[in-house]
């Protein structure tokens, strides 16, 4: 039972924070991609 | 002079040959046979073959005190040396770009550890100690050096049984996961046509490494010997102002250390070691686990399109689990399969170097909380 407990345990942090890093990973690409564009002079626009 | 007769004989490998050997020596020929005849994963599989047979060679003691496949093993292995080396030439030689231009992939690559977390719970359910489960589960990311990584730390006396069923289905992914793609996916979503890839910028595959090493070492901090060598690999390839380093590290180092890798986990499947329930067992579970990871791909996939007007194929989720490029390969052949006008290759391998980053993380929370 305390196997089950702990087996329980390492499922849910683990597939959470599988998720929570790759899903953090994803805002920041979109959030650096953001900056990066709007930072980056555009040569269109003269 | 019958005794001296006798004591040299008795030297001889030859007269201790036990039928453990022999069963090991058809592993190894049969593991060579399909590197050399079928093309299944030539780099490994050809080391790992040839250390089955040599380290099942009576009397040898190749992998005791301080022989050459110990010494590989105690300082290439138990140190933890080898696999992040790898990892650094992964690095180097993988292209972010598509999981840049579509970020969401990550989560296709999140999704396809559900099968590291099913095969864990088979393998408890079998009777396998928690440390013993973790080895066995994270089989299910694909990946031979994380599974490499984490059953040294955990448990390394089912390194030689998860590491070949690790390389072993990772070359049998074009044969597991057609199947399972097909069940689970209707002709219509296999035909959806994904619109281009955006470009991503110089400036974006830069920050990217560096971006995704501080994350991820963060919060996972014991993920972080394979993620900084990933990251540090890639960053050399996408500077693009240390071309013979970021060479080096996909070329002369990464066959050196392949080398030094084959052999070692060849060497620690004896005949008393491998020949046992166990690691049958876990030859199972890494099927199992496989083919959950394949489904928890497709299935966020296929949620995601219910939720998004922007349609992807579902298919592009089973890419989910690692192996990489071969996954993203089978999505694109079943992709043009179906409508020889449709190129997935590039949108299936956002979620596959997305699942590589996905079971290094699975692999830290283990090493943190399966000890």
């Amino acid at each position: 039972m305390d196997v089950w407990s702990e087996a329980m345990k390492i499922f849910t942090f683990g597939f959470t924070s599988v998720f929570f890093v790759l899903g953090a990973l994803s805002l920041t690409v979109v959030v650096t991609r953001v900056l990066i564009e709007k930072f980056t002079p555009n040569p269109k626009k003269k | 002079m019958t005794d001296a007769l006798f004591e040299f004989v008795n030297s001889m490998g030859i007269y201790h040959i036990t039928v453990g050997n022999l069963i090991m020596w058809a592993i190894a020929f049969t593991l060579m046979f399909l590197a050399i005849r079928k093309g299944y994963e030539p780099l490994l599989l050809v080391p790992i073959g040839f250390g089955v047979f040599i380290v099942n060679l009576p009397l040898t003691n190749l992998m005791e005190g301080h022989n050459i496949l110990h010494i590989f093993y105690h300082y290439g292995l138990e140190w933890e040396l080898i696999p992040p080396i790898i990892f650094l030439g992964l690095g180097a030689m993988t292209d972010f770009g598509p999981v840049i231009a579509n970020p969401k992939t990550l989560l296709l690559g999140a999704a396809a550890q559900f099968g590291v977390y099913i095969a864990f719970f088979f393998a408890l359910g079998l009777g396998f100690t928690i440390p013993e489960a973790c080895s066995i589960g994270i089989i299910g990311g694909a990946d031979g050096p994380t599974t490499i990584f984490t059953t040294v730390a955990l448990a390394p006396h089912l390194l030689g049984a998860t590491a070949v069923a690790a390389y072993s289905y990772m070359a049998l992914v074009p044969v597991i996961q057609p199947p399972i793609i097909r069940a689970l996916t209707t002709k219509k979503e296999r035909l959806i046509r994904m619109k281009q890839l955006r470009p991503v910028s110089k400036r974006q595959k830069i920050i990217f490494p560096l971006v995704t090493c501080g994350l991820v070492c963060l919060f996972v901090p014991a993920s972080a010997a394979l993620m900084a060598m990933f990251m540090l690999g890639n960053f050399f390839r996408e500077s693009g102002v240390v071309d013979r380093l970021s060479g080096a590290a996909q070329n002369e180092l990464m066959n050196i250390v392949t080398i030094f890798l084959g052999i070692a986990v060849g060497g620690t499947m004896s005949a008393e070691a491998f020949l046992n329930p166990k690691a049958l067992m876990v030859f199972g579970m890494g099927l199992v686990a496989f083919s959950f990871s394949t489904v928890g791909g497709l299935l966020l996939a296929k949620l995601m399109n219910l939720l998004s007007k922007e349609k992807i194929n579902p298919m592009i989720g089973a890419a989910g689990v690692s192996a990489v490029p071969m996954a993203a390969r089978v999505v694109q052949k079943m992709g043009t399969d179906e409508d020889p006008q449709n190129f997935l290759l590039m949108h299936a391998m956002g979620p596959n170097v997305a699942g590589v980053i996905g079971t290094v993380v699975a692999a830290g929370i283990f090493l943190t909380m399966g000890q």
